[in-house]
């Protein structure tokens, strides 16, 4: 009894110290959504759902923003995964020292590195240049404003939310137990498939959720580095209210962006709990 | 068939080992004969985990030659050595089932999985853990994750068997009972087993053979017996059992002491030195009547009763302080600052040889 009422008080206070946040949170920015959302079910602008469904323009906007977003989740794990094993097996300095190094990007602006790589990917910038010197091209390519350098700098900006939860759940995992498995005749590849990855596998997919949902909002980099040529829906969405000035349209699109996302979050969660089910706190072995 | 008789089961030859500057390994060499139990005694720091993770084949010696059974293996994997080992924490996987915990070492051997659950399952019943094979590692207690970690190491039927300080995360009474188990289980197995530890007691309760090892090499390797009874040198004398050690000159009647004590002893000696175990030395009201002892007047400096045994400080008249242990008696406890007599036969004075290292540099 005494402990139930515990519970309940120490329920009802951790309730009270996170209430000033939901409250931010649900007035500026809960309800400015439901209000967008509500704004395209009026009258006649519910007929804008039908008329996104039905413009093969408009879903091949969403299937391309979904297929940039794969590419760059799926770059991301493959170099965020074994760069996650190496930082874990680090020296304590050697860890502060990458870890610090994973993070600078986190904290400079998303404009100042897309700048960056808009100085990279130009015609007269090092990348051109170098493999002009080393004779594999004759003339300049063209590198930015393509699909390559939106995925380029996406990849480069979220590799720090792959590698962080990836990074956490790996370096949890007790170092003897990869002894044991090679003790016991487990080869690299067996030891990766049937140690490291189960145990690591909630961090990689909180990883890849985290990716996959930021990519397919992504603006500033299809907006700078894609030179018009590479429609995602974030552009659409700021084409429709900033050009258009129809923020019903901007509304019915982002409601679907919406949703696409919450799906997206869902499944992963769904495929979180079906492969770690049955154990009990796995990581902290 | 080969004749394994004379082949050892894991041979050493002149390892050596060092990380950066440090010698954590010189010139170790060791011979274990098939089916013993060697255990390898040494407080942290003396190079005996290096030693261990070596023999594993997590870790390949600067120089020198490791055999398992006649084969040389001293670049091998450790995967290739066939060695189970149980873990000081014992390393079971979280994320598999007790029962897929111990198929681990058969599926990695490309056993069938119908074949690895019936081996798993039979090595469960050894430890008698059959019923929790459903369970995951967190479920279960601290000495049935380490009946686990046994049944892992032994499944495979692994040509030695490797033991990391298994027992110190247990508590008192269980740590006895799995001592007995293991050792059961390897003597029915006949496996060759080698044991880590930093418990003296452990290391006698439980060993054929110990290899006292401090400072990157073995100071001596003898039976329970012989370690206790006749220490080579004065770190292995200090590090196994409570010890009363005598320096002085020696004479033609035995040890004189700086203050003045003489030790006579059965077996003459020049080393100038004398163990003396604190168990072997009388306590009494009145003098010993038996003449070949050496004979002392004491007082005493303070009193430990832990149950079974009284521990006695004992300041000698114009002499040493000793420590003596005795089955402890209700009927006659020594009080302190009591006056007693103290009596030690000549044979429980030992020599400790003089080495170099216990040579002052």
């Amino acid at each position: 009894m005494n402990a139930r009422f515990q519970a309940i008080k120490a329920r009802t206070s951790s309730l009270a110290l996170v209430s000033p946040a939901l409250v931010l949170l649900g007035l500026l920015f809960f309800y400015p959504i439901l209000l967008l959302f509500f704004t395209t079910l009026e009258g006649e602008n519910i007929g804008n759902y039908a008329q996104v469904v039905n413009s093969g323009a408009s879903m091949q906007v969403f299937l391309n923003t979904l297929r940039i977003a794969v590419i760059v989740t799926v770059v991301d794990l493959v170099l965020a995964y074994p760069l996650a094993i190496y930082i874990s097996r680090l020296s304590p300095t050697g860890k502060a020292i990458a870890l610090f190094l994973v993070l600078i990007p986190l904290w400079t602006s998303q404009l100042v590195r897309t700048y960056a790589w808009m100085v990279l990917l130009g015609r007269q910038g090092p990348i051109n240049n170098t493999l002009i010197w080393l004779g594999v091209i004759d003339a300049p390519i063209r590198l930015a404003n393509s699909e390559f350098a939106v995925v380029a700098g996406m990849t480069h900006i979220m590799l720090p939310y792959m590698l962080l939860p990836i990074y956490n759940s790996v370096s949890k995992i007790d170092n003897s137990l990869f002894d044991a498995a090679r003790g016991l005749g487990a080869g690299a590849f067996s030891t990766f498939t049937r140690v490291l990855m189960p145990l690591s596998i909630q961090g990689v997919l909180a990883g890849v959720s985290l990716v996959l949902v930021l990519s397919l909002g992504v603006f500033i980099m299809p907006a700078l580095l894609g030179g018009g040529r590479v429609p995602v829906i974030a552009l659409l969405i700021e084409q429709q209210a900033g050009s258009f000035l129809n923020w019903a349209m901007a509304g019915t699109l982002s409601a679907i962006l919406m949703v696409i996302v919450i799906i997206t979050f869902l499944v992963i969660k769904f495929a979180t709990r079906m492969l770690v089910r049955g154990r009990i706190d796995v990581a902290s072995a | 068939m080969p004749d394994l008789r004379n082949t050892s089961a894991l041979k050493l030859e002149n390892i050596r080992k060092a990380f950066g500057p440090v010698d954590a390994l010189s010139s170790i060499n060791l011979e274990v004969s098939a089916g013993e139990f060697l255990t390898i005694l040494g407080p942290s720091g003396s190079g005996k985990t290096t030693l261990l993770r070596l023999i594993a084949g997590f870790v390949t010696p600067d120089s020198g030659r490791l055999a398992i059974f006649g084969k040389d293996m001293t670049m091998a994997s450790a995967g290739k050595r066939e060695i189970g080992m149980v873990f000081q924490h014992y390393a079971l996987f979280p994320h598999l089932t007790v029962l897929e915990n111990v198929m681990f070492p058969l599926e990695m051997r490309k056993h069938s999985r119908r074949e690895a659950a019936d081996k798993a399952s039979e090595a469960l019943a050894a430890v008698r853990l059959d019923a929790f094979g459903d369970r995951y590692p967190k479920q279960l207690s601290g000495g049935q994750q380490q009946r686990v970690a046994l049944a892992r190491a032994v499944v495979f039927e692994p040509k030695l068997l490797l033991l990391d300080e298994p027992f110190s995360a247990l508590d008192r009474r269980l740590r006895e009972s799995m001592q007995r188990e293991v050792k059961q289980l390897q003597a029915s197995l006949n496996l060759t087993t080698i044991f880590i530890t930093h418990d003296q007691e452990e290391a006698l309760v439980m060993s054929d053979r110990i290899a006292i090892i401090d400072r990157g090499t073995i100071q001596q390797l003898g039976t329970p017996n012989e370690i206790y009874y006749h220490p080579q040198s004065i770190t292995v004398a200090q590090f196994i059992g409570e010890s009363n050690i005598f320096e002085g000159t020696e004479t033609p009647h035995g040890l004189r002491t700086p203050s003045g004590m003489l030790l006579r002893r059965a077996v003459p000696s020049t080393s100038g030195r004398v163990l003396v175990r604190p168990e072997a030395i009388r306590i009494s009201r009145e003098p010993d009547a038996n003449r070949a002892t050496n004979q002392f007047k004491g007082r005493i400096a303070n009193r430990t009763f832990i149950g079974g045994f009284t521990i006695y400080q004992v300041d000698v008249h114009g002499g040493d302080a000793l420590t003596v242990r005795c089955l402890a008696d209700e009927e006659t406890m020594f009080e302190a600052s009591q006056e007693v007599h103290l009596s030690i036969r000549e044979a429980d004075c030992r020599p400790v040889p003089l080495d170099a290292k216990d040579a002052p540099a």
